[in-house]
């Protein structure tokens, strides 16, 4: 009879054996689930604030196109190519001008001929396959750049209307467009490229990176193009280039993490107090050559 | 008697530990198996996106190559020097390009002028005469000459790299020069 159950000491032998066993498994997995807190945090601000280096990059690289000619513009209130606020007890604040944006196809004059130096009325084609000029109006979109050549300030037609007028005139000729697909329309990409020029200006508030875009109009568009950003600095070097400074952190402390993490305790010419607050820091450093400065 | 059920416990408890480390044995290789794929399918994911960039920046470096090669182009074809363009295909393009710098409008002609190869990426320059402008004060020449106009180029350079990848730069040029 005895042979077919288990001992007291067998007994207390498995409990003691699977206790240990599980107390393993478990301040294994405690720690396998930290460190993966941990890193999907450190993955989220590296990737986000990566990517919100490159879109500043790419917006300064493009920074002033469409104004090549000497002479002045004033796009919802900036008179500048590029406008900084440099603080030294806060993160900066800088304003791009520049043709970012493709808002229409150039067809031809308002008689549907070739476009000549004297002409102020042109006609337009949507871009895509949009049946209104979305981004060109007589408020807050009315600077436009022909082929990145010409500066123009729309003072009739935009929206649904495809006929506009400049204030002054081109100044150049134009080719008409060709009709590349035989359809007797003219459509996008069948003349010439015809830009928006907008102001995008990149600011912190709380701590969130924000791009907006027409800032002194009536309808400014704010977007959030990252978060856990605690400092955005830039310095301008030799005249044409800008040195671009992102300071990330992570959204949340980690306890078992010290310091500052990547600390710089200086950028550019601000000085960051030290803090002892659990959370990791990124730091991107990046020079972008702006060549229409 | 004795020792034949001794024989027969044995031979009980053996076959039903076989059984027990098979099952084990299995669901600890199914847990093994899922953690493996999960580890390799997170850093397929980091190598892809890491894949991603460096393509982006080989082949926005290559394109811009591109752009910067164009202004000697423009200021001077003759001085020309590409090694992987045959002589045919050269001069072939260079009428091309003459009559772009002549003033010819060749804007939605979609001929790449130029290809050229940089760092292993393969790069079209696509060079547009625009117009051509009065180019303001400051420039002067001989009397009885042709009249000298500011003459407007769009240059797009599209670069090819590994996998499908394609980054294309544009920018506008501008010469000063005349219209033969």
């Amino acid at each position: 009879m005895g042979e077919y159950g288990y001992s007291l000491v067998e007994m207390l032998v498995v409990l003691v054996i699977s206790m240990m066993i599980t107390g393993a498994i478990y301040s294994a997995y405690i720690s396998q689930q930290r460190s993966f807190t941990a890193q999907d945090q450190v993955a989220e601000m590296n990737s986000s604030s990566r990517i919100s280096l490159g879109i500043i990059a790419n917006d300064l690289r493009e920074t002033g196109f469409g104004l090549l000619e000497d002479g002045t513009f004033n796009v919802n209130g900036f008179t500048q190519v590029l406008t900084l606020t440099d603080n030294t007890d806060a993160p900066d604040q800088i304003t791009l001008v520049g043709a970012f944006k493709k808002a229409a196809t150039l067809c031809s004059n308002g008689s549907g001929q070739s476009i000549d130096p004297d002409d102020r009325t042109l006609i337009l084609a949507p871009p895509g396959d949009g049946n209104s000029l979305d981004d060109i109006n007589t408020a807050d979109k009315r600077n436009i750049s022909i082929a990145g050549i010409t500066y123009g300030v729309v003072v009739a037609g935009g929206g649904s209307q495809f006929r506009i007028q400049l204030q002054d005139p081109v100044g150049t000729p134009f080719p008409a467009y060709t009709d590349l697909n035989g359809n007797n329309t003219c459509d996008d990409g069948e003349g010439i490229p015809v830009y928006l020029i907008e102001d995008h200006t990149y600011q912190v508030v709380g701590n969130e990176l924000q791009r907006v875009r027409r800032l002194n109009s009536i309808s400014p568009e704010v977007e959030t193009i990252a978060q856990n950003i605690e400092d955005l600095q830039f310095a301008l070097l030799n005249g044409n280039t800008v040195r671009v400074n992102i300071l990330a952190t992570t959204a949340r402390p980690d306890p078992n993490f010290e310091g500052m993490g990547n600390p710089p305790g200086t950028i550019e010419n601000r000085n960051l107090p030290t803090t002892n607050d659990s959370l990791r820091r990124r730091w991107w450093r990046m020079e972008v050559s702006v060549r229409n400065l | 008697m004795k020792k034949r059920l001794v024989h027969t416990a044995a031979g009980n408890a053996m076959s039903r530990e076989e059984g027990f480390i098979l099952i084990i044995a299995l669901l600890s290789l199914l847990a093994l198996t899922a953690i493996g794929i999960l580890a390799i399918t997170t850093s397929t994911t980091e190598v892809m996106v890491a894949g991603n960039t460096r393509l982006r920046e080989v082949g926005l470096s290559a394109a811009d190559s591109g752009i910067e090669l164009s202004e000697p182009i423009l200021r001077n074809t003759d001085n020309l020097r590409f090694t992987d363009i045959s002589e045919t295909e050269l001069s072939a393009r260079m009428d091309t390009l003459q009559a772009e710098r002549n003033c010819v409008s060749q804007l939605n002609d979609d001929t790449e002028n130029f290809p050229i190869n940089v760092g292993g990426s393969s790069v079209s320059v696509d060079i547009d005469y625009v117009n051509a402008g009065d180019p303001g004060p400051g420039y002067a020449l001989e009397e009885g000459g042709p009249p000298i106009v500011k003459k407007n180029y769009i240059i797009n350079a599209t670069s090819r790299g590994d996998s499908g990848s394609e980054v294309t730069v544009g920018a506008v040029y501008f010469l000063v020069g005349w219209c033969d």
